[in-house]
């Protein structure tokens, strides 16, 4: 027998027409399936299953037996969160408003603040190395850690906010109830955070993209006499666009999952002033942790409201930034 | 600059590493009370006699905040002096409480001992998780009476719990707090204030201290943005208005009525709200500017620092803020005032003590060593472990004993001596809705009380109405829901 691995074929030819693997074709499937097994398993476990689980739990409820059993009226969990959300002292319309203000404060200002931010450092501007660290520190820190000191900031007992007013002689803006415990307040102060915290990961993701610019042509187009701002606007951001196309997909995502930093600093107060969707939700299932029937009710209709959210946004952003090969 | 980057990112990380460590100074890892001859590890975990080999591991989780974790030690020693043929690992984890639930769905690798903080451990005896704990109740204690008969009557109706239809005790009482009003003692004794009987000597107390200071003090800091602690005060003055047997008739949620305003049991709430309006509501100046911003540990040390001669808390504050009380600064716990519709036993006001829902103890219908976990339950029962658990807590367990108060603080003090003379009641629903309907079951009202309708809140007849308007849209549902499920 001889092996016709030059001819294309991982075959042996075998006695009457028959074929046989080869060893090296052998070891490559096996290598094929070993590694496909991880990525097949987590499809099937967290994608398959823990969808249908979710479909279908969605239309039960948990019994005084503790077992999930199926409604006689399937649709009431997804009926009885409508009736929760319509009610005259719902919170879930100022979740919706404030999901919506977070949304577009990440790809109105934070975006497009951490791309400027991002191209002064590129330039390598006087003292850019400390610069990037000052910005870039919010992200290695913990995100509790970040959010105590910024509350102690703004504490009324041990904060410098006061202190400060109160040396300009602006004693009369210091709020009552605090700056956390004031509508007009709370949520300038999560938005500044946020945007405080937020530039560092972008610089990171926005850093490596222009990284990649070619020299080439950013050195052509300064020959030719292109200014530092046109530079940015005409080579740089086309030619990370995509990278910009998917800072702006993450960004939609934030309506549904934004929660952390309102949690941790206002905890959603004053009044519901400052919750957010995923906020409202998460409060809803640690509320009734036992059963997650209502939970997964709500995630469904999450489900449906945002996949066409992402498909229209994915559209939206490969039309406004087309991939240039760089 | 690479270097200097370098070592600024590195210096940044090792900080952030520690600060969530700061001073937790255990309140003594050793103790003068461990039983002699009692060996215990180096890293306090294992407590044994000898030697482990051939020996009974009973393993214990509990929450390790608040009460510290000193008395769990001081009993174990005791427990394994008494009982040789066993040893106990103690595992201590401040978040076990919202691990429970998925370690016993898992039924994998279980202590024999769950000590988490107040919970839905129903849901878990209706799972099926948790061992039934009748031979832990009817076991004698020192006086000869089962650990049942010992126990205070809200635990011998909360203990019961049903498995898969069955009817049985599945949980075991760790404490029962006491709320109240702390105050800085120091600071009253110093400038001649007296503690107050009444509401309106409350109120009067409050104005003298902000002019006896000049405004310096606030007479109240509360943390806000967590919800206060208000429903402590709340309540404690529905208890007085209504009666703890109004409460009870409250919680058998027989029909929407119950949340008529006005009609009791739910007209109590009303005027207890009222008097809550007076002390914090938008018309009132009794607080530390920016009380509604901060969080439980942010108002108690504004506290301690003096900022506020007083805060709405509970039995564990002491042990909770034990490393920031500053030296020379004493604490005391003080009933909650009497409202003047308060309930009469001839010229006596009929003393209540609202107990935030209690912690538990349960066992695994799993655990490995359940027979050595519940003699271990029931050895807690025991004068001298209940005292130990006292000495290191300033906590009581609900049983029928009284602490020997000696070496005690101001602060255990006045906490024991408000639980021994009241009436000590916490959320207990009754009624077959227990599981579907809340206390509350429109919005929790208070911080919209405090910001009042100026501000977007609410005032308390506004908010009586809607949840009663809410009940009567809702109970048809909700009784439907109960129907199905089985309740």
């Amino acid at each position: 027998m001889e092996k016709s691995v030059e001819n294309g074929s991982f075959f042996n030819e075998g006695d009457k027409g028959r074929k046989r693997l080869t060893k090296a074709r052998k070891q490559e499937i096996i290598f094929m399936c070993v590694m496909l097994f991880i990525p097949a398993l987590h499809f099937a476990v967290f994608t398959v299953y823990m969808n249908i689980s979710t479909i279908s739990l969605s239309f039960m409820k948990k019994n005084m037996m503790g077992d999930y059993v199926f409604l006689s009226d399937p649709f009431q969990n997804y009926k009885e969160f409508f009736r929760a959300i319509t009610t005259s002292y719902s919170t879930f319309p100022k979740a919706v408003r404030n999901s919506l203000i977070f949304f577009a404060l990440n790809d109105l200002i934070v975006v497009p603040l951490s791309v400027i931010l991002t191209y002064f450092l590129y330039k390598k501007i006087w003292l850019h190395q400390v610069f990037r660290i000052v910005f870039y520190l919010p992200c290695i820190i913990s995100i509790v850690v970040m959010v105590m000191v910024y509350r102690f900031m703004f504490d009324s007992t041990i904060g410098v906010a006061d202190d400060l007013l109160r040396w300009l002689g602006l004693e009369r803006l210091i709020p009552k109830h605090g700056w956390m415990g004031t509508k007009e307040s709370a949520l300038g102060l999560v938005i500044g955070y946020c945007i405080w915290a937020g530039l560092g990961g972008n610089l990171i993701v926005l850093s490596a993209a222009m990284g990649r610019v070619s020299q080439d042509v950013t050195e052509s187009a300064q020959l030719d006499g292109i200014g530092f701002f046109q530079e940015l606007w005409y080579i740089t951001i086309p030619l990370i666009g995509t990278t910009l196309g998917t800072l702006y997909m993450f960004g939609t995502t934030v309506i549904f999952s934004f929660f952390l930093q309102p949690k941790l600093i206002t905890n959603g107060g004053p009044n519901g002033e400052t919750v957010t969707i995923m906020m409202y939700i998460t409060d809803a299932v640690r509320g009734d942790a036992n059963d997650l029937s209502g939970a997964a009710a709500v995630g469904n209709l999450i489900a449906i409201v945002g996949t066409p959210l992402v498909f229209l946004t994915r559209w939206a952003v490969d039309k406004v930034f087309p991939s240039y090969e760089i | 600059m690479k270097k200097l980057s370098a070592l600024i990112v590195a210096v940044v990380l090792l900080l952030t590493t520690f600060i969530g460590c700061g001073k937790k100074e255990e309140v003594g890892g050793e103790s003068a009370d461990f039983a002699d001859g009692v060996t215990v590890s180096e890293d306090l975990k294992e407590v044994y006699v000898g030697s482990k080999e051939g020996k009974k591991r009973i393993k214990i989780s509990f929450t390790d905040a608040g009460y510290g974790n000193v008395w769990i030690r001081v009993i174990a020693t005791h427990f394994v002096k008494d009982n040789p043929e066993y040893w106990v690992y103690l595992n201590g984890d401040p978040y076990l409480t919202d691990s429970v639930a998925t370690q016993l769905s898992t039924g994998i690798n279980l202590p024999d001992i769950y000590m988490p903080l107040s919970s839905s451990w129903q849901a878990y005896a209706r799972a099926g998780w948790l061992e039934e704990l009748s031979d832990v109740y009817d076991k004698k204690t020192d006086d000869g009476r089962t650990v049942y008969e010992k126990m205070g009557e809200n635990w011998q109706r909360y203990c019961i719990a049903t498995d898969k239809g069955v009817k049985g005790r599945y949980a075991f009482p760790w404490t029962e707090g006491v709320s109240g009003i702390v105050y800085n003692a120091t600071m009253f004794e110093q400038n001649g204030w007296k503690i107050p009987e009444t509401f309106d000597e409350l109120i009067a107390l409050c104005d003298k201290i902000k002019s006896d200071t000049n405004g310096r003090v606030s007479p109240f800091v509360y943390p806000g943005s967590i919800g206060g602690y208000f429903d402590y005060l709340g309540m404690t003055y529905w208890m007085q208005a209504s009666g703890t047997d109004g409460v009870k008739q409250f919680y058998e949620y027989s029909d929407a009525e119950v949340f008529n305003p006005e009609k009791e049991p739910r007209k109590g709430l009303g005027v207890a709200l009222g008097y809550f309006t007076k002390l914090f509501g938008p018309d009132a100046d009794y607080s530390l500017t920016g009380s509604m911003s901060k969080n439980h540990t942010e108002a108690q040390i504004a506290f301690l620092q003096g900022k506020a001669a007083m805060i709405i808390n509970a039995s564990w504050m002491e042990r909770e803020m034990i490393n920031d009380i500053p030296e020379g600064t004493t604490i005391g716990m003080m009933r909650f005032p009497y409202i003047a519709e308060a309930k009469k036993e001839g010229d006596e006001y009929k003393k209540v003590n609202y107990s935030p829902l209690p912690d538990y103890m349960i066992i695994p219908k799993q655990a490995a060593e359940k027979e050595g976990a519940k003699k271990f339950l029931a050895y807690l029962a025991g004068d001298k472990m209940l005292q130990y658990f006292f000495d290191y807590t300033s906590a009581l367990m609900p049983f029928d004993f009284m602490p020997d108060t000696t070496k005690a603080s101001q602060f255990a003090k006045d906490c024991i001596a408000i639980w021994s003379d009241s009436e000590t009641y916490f959320d207990l629903p009754t009624g077959r809705l227990g599981n579907f309907v809340n206390k509350f079951v429109s919005t929790i009202p208070y911080n919209s009380l405090v910001y009042g309708v100026d501000q977007d809140g609410t005032t308390v007849s506004r908010w009586m109405n809607q949840e009663y308007s809410t009940a009567k849209s809702n109970w048809a549902y909700w009784t439907s829901l109960a129907d199905e499920m089985g309740a």
